[in-house]
């Protein structure tokens, strides 16, 4: 049975349209694995057993029949609990959407039918995806698979985990802080953040619009680098709602020349060094890059050790007044601890006008000076946090800072797609690839080669 | 003379290619009228005279060599005093930087020359670009060439007069609020305000970054729309510099099929509605698009009589602080009244960071409403301003309402083109102004194009 809850997405396709393996087989195989391992993980927040099913059975007659198969042919896939379902309850972590049924599909679910997937699941996130771990009120508490008194991060934390234990080939998660790739990162599966602009948000509750909306992007997970460039061209491009979605064209991976590129690494964001097992993944990935041939040197933008000041500036820009605007609009009157925890860092001195306008400048600068940089490099392979997963609930508070090893790409709002290269101990370590704007190609050549050279996921031990 | 001076840039740029004119012979005609008619504009503000012509020199010495030509071989073109050109000074209107001098070219300007042209002048703005008119404590008023009573509008006011005069075939101007095509509109020359990244600002002084970044874009300004389409592919594209600058592809006007395009055609946007002659002029494009196989329909954005209130919401939003801010870091005590009367439209009552945040939402929101409108329609034609040129210093008369046609592209982000489709009962040009989806520069010239083609375009003033 692992060879089908195991195998990537690309190949879980593959196996369909060659009528080695039906969809109604392929989605049963995953309902299975999700009743094995999510009492472990608790990770599925809304589990589509019968409608999956349906849908495979539909799937196969298609196929049957002779009809279109897409790239995603009879492929279950799962999404974040913020990104929505038509008909299913989406509730964004929060407590008064804990009964709400989303009317429509978002673009990118609608993208991913197009395609030919089937929804398996939605899974869980932290209340209103604001945290760097995954617990709501509603679901519960996720674990890492690989260490189940460890979070899995977050926000798309149940995505991570229940993509690491084999339940869900290919998820879609969400960031604009880290939320893809730090829990990619904790729980050892590949990611990607695309480029600000690329794939629409139509459908995403929250809404992370205005202020964050230049830092914001719904992106791929999956086990295996091959996935994400396979779904990346499914989502991405103007749906005629998002309108900061731009048609920049997607290059090719697999025609990216990886002898011609040259690197940055480093290791230390000039806040906060990685540790020394974090340090060791870094420069496991260096060395797998240059035995194919990128030049890999050791240097980081300047300007970059401002990240964490300015995270905290955007953290603490209106003091709050967004979220509780968005626990007002779900009818929240109960918050979880974790999301309390994050309104207390946001504080209660918002900004003035004025001051707020200058954030606003300060944010260009800080873009145009690491912009500067990448003009001499095609891409940066840096941590993804700066250790592996942690315990639950230590990741908010001391540890918050850490955020800023992927905010910074938030803020400058390029590619950064994340795959495993080391350990510490049990627990995975991926490393962080970012490139240059729009060039998703790049960084996804570069996470493909990381993954050959050193594995990338590995099983976890359930 | 005019036999030079009146031609397009892409016209002269063919000729110097087929060395039927040098370059120094078509900088020179410039240069010549410029001092025949700036007296009566004052218009240019840094005239380079002796290096553009040393320029034109090593432009004709590099054709006669053989050396492969740029498609702006020895074409001299002008900029805002906004937008730098190393070693020349730069104020952009402001008395505190009467003596600057840029140390690097803008973005766009190195473009410029790469692909071969020669900057000739600096031109007139409102102090800190902040106006509709063109008037400040360093150079004085810019006048209309057309009526020298009147503005030629701004903020790149001293652009569209200088080109309509013929004193600069291609010019570049910029736009966060309709700076370059009002005054195209109000000289009767075209202009196009590319989509919000097509155009790096790198260079431009005053940074109009943070909340004004995504309104913001520099842009060609012609007498012709041939000369636009010239330009744009130059002058396009990211420069490792400018975050909001993105790659995305270009089309080509001339492939655009205008049979079939569906527009949506308003004269009235529920601020102000256009005048008489104003309406007379659009209904003159609606026909020559008509004519040409587009599909013209009554039809106006969702939340397009919202943009007048949202804009004024933006230049509240900070009461006026990045305004003085800018004056200190020029070093200006002095401003001129223009920029008191945009204070005032600034107030005093700055937003709650609360407030900032919600307006951010707000904007985005509705920005998602408004792009709703082209899944049933290709482009939109409207006023580009209720009434043509007015006098000088009416400005704070005209008030809000008359602005709302330009500004609400701005908040959009989407490319809008200005191109001359009538004459006022008072002999003054009327523009009317093409909007087309974002990064469909190609439509909105396609369509600028046709009107141009059917109705003349720009006319000779009679200076």
């Amino acid at each position: 049975m692992s060879e089908l809850f195991y195998a990537s997405a690309t190949r879980l396709a593959g196996m369909i349209r060659s009528g080695q393996v039906s969809s109604a087989e392929v989605v049963d195989a995953h309902l299975e694995r999700i009743e094995a391992v999510n009492p472990i993980v608790n990770a599925v927040a809304q589990l589509l057993a019968d409608s999956a099913r349906k849908d495979a059975t539909s799937a196969d007659k298609t196929q049957a029949d002779g009809g279109p198969l897409g790239p995603l042919h009879g492929v279950p896939v799962t999404v974040k609990d913020a990104i929505q379902i038509q008909g299913v309850i989406s509730t964004g972590g929060t407590l008064g959407r804990k009964s709400y049924v989303a009317t429509a599909d978002s673009a990118v679910v609608t993208r991913l039918r197009g395609a030919g997937a089937i929804m398996l699941a939605n899974t869980n996130v932290p209340e209103l995806c604001l945290a760097g771990e995954t617990a709501s009120i509603a679901y519960g508490r996720t674990n890492n698979p690989y260490d189940t008194s460890r979070t899995p991060g977050g926000s798309s934390g149940g995505e991570a985990a229940l993509i690491a234990s084999g339940a869900s080939p290919l998820g879609l998660g969400s960031d604009v802080g880290g939320s893809i790739r730090q829990p990619a990162h904790y729980c050892g599966i590949a990611g990607i953040k695309p480029t600000t602009g690329r794939v629409p948000s139509t459908g995403h509750w929250v809404p992370l619009v205005g202020l964050l909306g230049p830092m914001f992007s719904i992106g791929p997970m999956a086990r295996f680098v091959e996935d994400l460039t396979l779904a990346l061209p499914i989502l991405c491009g103007p749906d005629g709602l998002d309108p900061s979605a731009a048609p920049v064209p997607l290059g090719q991976p697999c025609e990216v020349d990886l002898s011609s590129l040259r690197i940055a690494s480093f290791t230390d964001n000039g806040a906060y060094p990685a540790d020394a097992d974090t340090v060791a993944a870094i420069g496991a990935a260096a060395e797998a890059l240059k035995n194919t041939g990128v030049t890999v040197d050791e240097a980081r933008p300047p300007g970059i050790e401002r990240a964490p000041d300015m995270f905290k500036a955007v953290l603490r820009a209106d003091g709050g007044a967004g979220v509780r605007a968005l626990l007002a609009e779900a009818g929240t009157t109960k918050t979880h601890a974790y999301l309390d925890d994050v309104l207390a860092l946001m504080g209660d001195s918002p900004l003035s006008g004025a001051d707020f306008a200058a954030l606003l400048a300060d944010m260009d600068g800080f873009r145009a000076e690491m912009l500067s940089f990448m003009q001499d490099y095609d891409a940066l392979l840096c941590p993804a946090t700066v250790s592996a997963a942690v315990p639950h609930g230590e990741f908010i508070g001391p540890r918050w800072p850490g955020v800023a090893s992927t905010f910074q790409f938030n803020l400058t709002g390029w590619p950064a797609a994340v795959v495993r290269a080391g350990q510490s101990g049990d627990l995975p370590i991926g490393v962080q690839i970012a490139a240059r704007p729009w060039r998703e190609d790049v960084a996804l050549a570069l996470a493909q080669q990381v993954q050959d050279g050193l594995g990338g996921w590995q099983a976890p031990s359930f | 003379m005019t036999e030079l001076t009146y031609k397009s840039a892409t016209q002269l740029a063919q000729m110097i290619r087929d060395k039927k004119a040098s370059s120094l012979e078509v900088v020179d005609a410039h240069i010549a009228r410029i001092e025949a008619v700036n007296p009566k504009l004052n218009a240019v503000v840094q005239l380079r005279a002796d290096s553009a012509r040393a320029s034109a020199v090593k432009a004709d010495e590099s054709l006669a060599r053989g050396d492969e030509p740029g498609p702006l071989h020895g074409v001299p073109f002008t900029v805002k005093d906004s937008i730098a050109i190393e070693g020349v000074i730069s104020t952009a209107g402001t008395a505190g930087r009467a003596n600057h001098v840029s140390s690097a070219d803008s973005t766009v300007v190195a473009r410029m020359r790469a692909a071969g042209a020669i900057p000739l002048a600096a031109t007139n703005v409102p102090e800190l670009c902040l106006g509709a008119e063109t008037d400040n404590l360093v150079y004085g008023r810019t006048n209309n060439p057309y009526d020298l009573t009147r503005t030629p509008g701004g903020s790149s006011g001293g652009e569209a007069a200088l080109i309509a005069s013929g004193g600069s075939p291609l010019g570049l101007g910029s736009d966060v609020g309709g700076s370059i095509r009002q005054p195209a509109h109000y000289c009767g020359i075209a202009g196009i305000k590319p989509t919000s990244g097509r155009v790096p600002s790198t260079g431009h002084w005053p940074p109009l970054d943070g909340l004004w970044g995504p309104m913001f874009k520099i842009g060609p300004m012609a007498r012709f729309v041939e000369d636009l389409a010239l330009t744009l592919p130059i002058i396009a594209g990211p420069d490792w510099r400018d975050p909001r600058a993105g790659p995305v592809p270009l089309r080509d006007p001339g492939e655009v099929e205008l049979a079939g395009l569906r527009l949506g055609f308003f004269t009235d946007n529920g601020n102000a509605a256009a005048d008489a002659d104003t309406v007379v002029a659009l209904n003159a494009a609606a026909d020559a698009l008509a004519g040409a196989g587009v599909e013209v329909r009554s039809a106006m954005p969702r939340g397009a009589a919202r943009a007048n209130d949202m804009f004024k919401a933006v230049l509240q939003a900070d009461g006026g602080a990045g305004v003085r801010e800018l004056l200190e870091e020029a070093g200006t005590s002095d401003p001129h009244p223009l920029i008191q009367l945009w204070l005032d439209r600034q107030g005093d009552s700055p937003l709650s960071a609360a407030e900032f945040a919600g307006l951010l939402a707000e904007l985005d929101q509705w920005r998602g409403e408004m792009l709703t409108f082209f899944a049933d329609h290709d482009a939109i034609l409207c006023p580009v301003w209720a009434t043509p040129a007015i006098e000088h210093g009416k400005l704070a008369e005209a008030g809000w309402p008359d602005i709302s046609y330009t500004r609400q592209f701005n908040l959009t982000g989407w490319p809008g083109a200005v191109v001359r489709a009538g004459t006022s009962g008072g002999g003054l040009p009327i523009g009317v102004q093409i909007v087309a989806a974002p990064w469909r520069e190609d439509i909105a010239l396609a369509l600028a194009g046709q009107v141009e083609y059917s109705l003349g375009g720009w006319q000779a003033p009679t200076l």
